[in-house]
């Protein structure tokens, strides 16, 4: 994630000073050649603000974009639909992998936790009939 | 063992910056279930408003109105069931799950695309 934000730092100041149309081109050019669906996402929302706030919609842009990267929700009343759609879409799988990570994590400590508890439970019974 | 397990869950979840939120299952999905409604039955309607009232030039609508109200009704058709059945499968709610990649959005053209099957 703090790639995304690295590249916005550096996307910003350098789109900011140029004309918006040319910028929001520019923009939409980079977006069309990434293959990957965050970075297409990051690059469509920074076209569309352009587009629809003018050059003050780079600041909104990145402050919604980097709020969404963190994990919180972002306010994109300013997008298109189907901008908006994919930004939802990417949170919605983020979250799909954090619980099948925390359930393949909880499955592990069940195991541990298993084993665990039976060497205590083997622990405390040859202790309570002082077995060596 | 109480405090491994204590320990355990800690490690787990303590350090999720995600707040969990609890719901009523039998609410959340009445509210799913209206909000998708609103959504696709309002699609239904403004598609129909479209395609009687906006005018074409070439494969652009003449109105930017017309252009953004088209935007929305081709990416409700295309996406409100799949963020629909991700909300459910997240919330645990949903026996199939999802496919990762949502469905793709036709693109902007006048005249509209036909709707998908079902809609």
């Amino acid at each position: 994630m703090s790639d995304f934000s690295d590249m916005l730092d550096t996307l910003i100041p350098l789109v900011g000073g140029a004309v918006v149309d040319k910028a929001k081109d520019e923009i939409t050019r980079l977006s069309e050649g990434a293959d990957d669906p965050t970075t297409r996402v990051v690059f469509a929302l920074m076209a569309e603000a352009v587009s629809e706030l003018g050059e003050d919609g780079l600041d909104i842009a990145e402050a919604e974009i980097k709020r969404m990267l963190n994990g919180r929700t972002p306010d994109l009343d300013w997008a298109s639909p189907r901008t908006a759609s994919d930004a939802v879409a990417l949170l919605q799988n983020a979250e799909r992998a954090r619980k099948k990570q925390a359930k393949a994590a909880i499955q592990k400590a069940g195991k541990v936790f298993g084993i665990v508890g039976a060497l205590f439970f083997k622990a405390a019974v040859k202790g309570a009939l002082g077995v060596g | 063992m109480r405090f491994l397990a204590l320990l355990a869950l800690t490690s787990l979840f303590g350090c999720n910056r995600h707040k969990v939120v609890l719901r009523s299952d039998v609410t959340y999905q009445a509210e799913l279930d209206q909000y998708h409604q609103w959504a696709t039955r309002q699609a239904v309607h403004l598609r129909r408003f479209i395609e009687g009232q906006c005018e074409c030039t070439g494969n652009h609508f003449k109105s930017d109105d017309c252009a953004k109200a088209a935007d929305f009704v081709l990416t409700i058709e295309a996406r409100a069931d799949w963020h629909k059945q991700m909300s459910l499968w997240n919330a645990g709610m949903l026996e199939q799950e999802p496919p990762a990649q949502p469905p793709e959005i036709a693109p902007l053209l006048c005249p509209l695309p036909p709707a998908p099957a079902g809609e």
